[in-house]
């Protein structure tokens, strides 16, 4: 009886003993792994995506909007750099910017997303710099320098000939050589208004307008950050609203 | 017959086995190179701990140059990177030199602003070194309207 009672001692033993290897084994690799940057945690989820069902995708789900029915809503207005002007509001449901002047949408954090600005409506106040950029993957700083991306439609005007380009922000700064850059379309009809859209989709940048891709670019400086807007010091703006969405399986 | 060679001495159903209990030799053998490789595997869990750790530690080094306008004039632009351990910006002296330390290693973006434009420059830094990037020209007449 002493006997059996003693090998199943020694049994027990040699199976906790073995749990504690196993768990320094898992442990070594885990460590390892994570010395030559593998995340581990990705690893598994996509492990697990392999043997279970993929996850459904979402459609294109809202993230954020904002209509102005209610004022500016959770919109401040900023000063960037030069931009010395804090004229926005809102009149009759609509955003209405003076010129060189900038709002931004604090407290929020997106990564991949679709940013549009509805029935944007720009009016000249010079002969040149006649356009609005919109802010995106941002971050203002301390209210004052703002750092990520800008997608800028400058119209055509007398003294202009007319640029779209993709530029990266930093602390204010408008880093040169901007992304890309393109010549506005010449047939587009400015005087009318017009939807404006960015995509950010990991390093993949993209501006359309009234749906159609004008331009793309490469970089992945910035991650994720909140969104933004501004006019250029040639024209004055106007937007009925703001949204911006998850990027769906489409 | 002697009393010590009775049979009754000799009672198997109370018999003791004197047989070793302790478990064969192949088992304590097995026993020692499994606490060995226990032993050898924590060791190796201690040193990944310990390279983890300093891998993710920052390291820092230095980045020198001088900043002029296109006609060669020393220019008062700030001077800074951008990204991680990037919180500090520096402006030239009166002659155009400027020194920006504690920068995090690695590829950096250096941004030279002026007249809000920044004008990139990409550097490589090394631990506890100083990359000098040269005269960076900065075009003043680009302006962002």
């Amino acid at each position: 009886m002493m006997d059996k009672r003693l090998k199943t001692l020694s049994s027990g033993q040699s199976l906790v003993e073995y749990a504690f290897l196993l768990a320094l084994v898992g442990l070594v690799a885990i460590l390892s792994l994570q010395l030559y940057g593998v995340a581990v945690w990705d690893m598994l989820a996509r492990v697990t995506v392999v043997f279970g069902d993929a996850p459904e995708e979402d459609s294109d789900s809202v993230l954020y909007s904002e209509d102005f029915n209610d004022g500016l809503g959770d919109w401040v207005s900023v000063n960037w750099g030069r931009r010395s002007s804090e004229n926005w509001a809102t009149e009759g449901g609509r955003l209405v910017a003076d010129r060189f002047a900038g709002i931004f949408l604090p407290g929020e954090e997106f990564d991949d997303f679709r940013y549009s600005v509805d029935d944007v409506d720009l009016t000249a106040t010079d002969d040149r710099w006649q356009g609005a950029s919109l802010f995106f993957r941002a971050d203002n700083g301390d209210g004052e320098d703002i750092s990520g991306y800008s997608f800028r439609i400058q119209r055509p005007s007398e003294n202009d000939p007319g640029r779209i380009y993709i530029s990266e922000w930093a602390n204010g700064y408008q880093v040169s050589p901007w992304l890309e850059e393109v010549e506005a379309p010449p047939d587009f009809d400015w005087e009318g208004s017009y939807d404006i859209e960015v995509v950010a989709n990991g390093s993949r940048l993209e501006g359309y307008i009234d749906g159609e891709l004008v331009i793309t670019a490469e970089d992945d400086t910035y991650n994720s950050g909140s969104v933004g807007l501004y006019t250029h010091s040639g024209s004055s703006l106007t937007a009925e609203g703001l949204e911006v969405s998850s990027l769906g399986a489409n | 017959m002697p009393l010590v060679d009775s049979p009754s001495f000799e009672d198997p159903g109370t018999k003791l086995d004197l047989e070793d209990n302790s478990p064969p030799e192949g088992d304590s053998q097995q026993a020692m190179t499994l606490r060995v490789i226990a032993a050898l595997l924590a060791v190796a869990v201690v040193a990944l701990l310990f390279l983890n750790i300093s891998a993710g530690a920052e390291r820092y080094g230095t980045i020198t140059g001088v900043v002029q306008d296109l006609e060669g004039n020393p220019l008062q632009a700030e001077v800074f990177v951008i990204g991680v351990g990037s919180d500090n910006s520096v402006f030239p002296d009166a002659n155009g030199a400027f020194t920006l330390q504690n920068v995090v290693v690695g590829d950096r973006e250096l941004i030279v602003g002026y007249n809000g434009i920044g004008q990139s420059v990409r550097v490589n830094v090394a631990t506890n070194a100083t990359a000098d990037v040269g005269t960076i020209s900065v075009d003043t007449a680009l302006e962002d309207g």
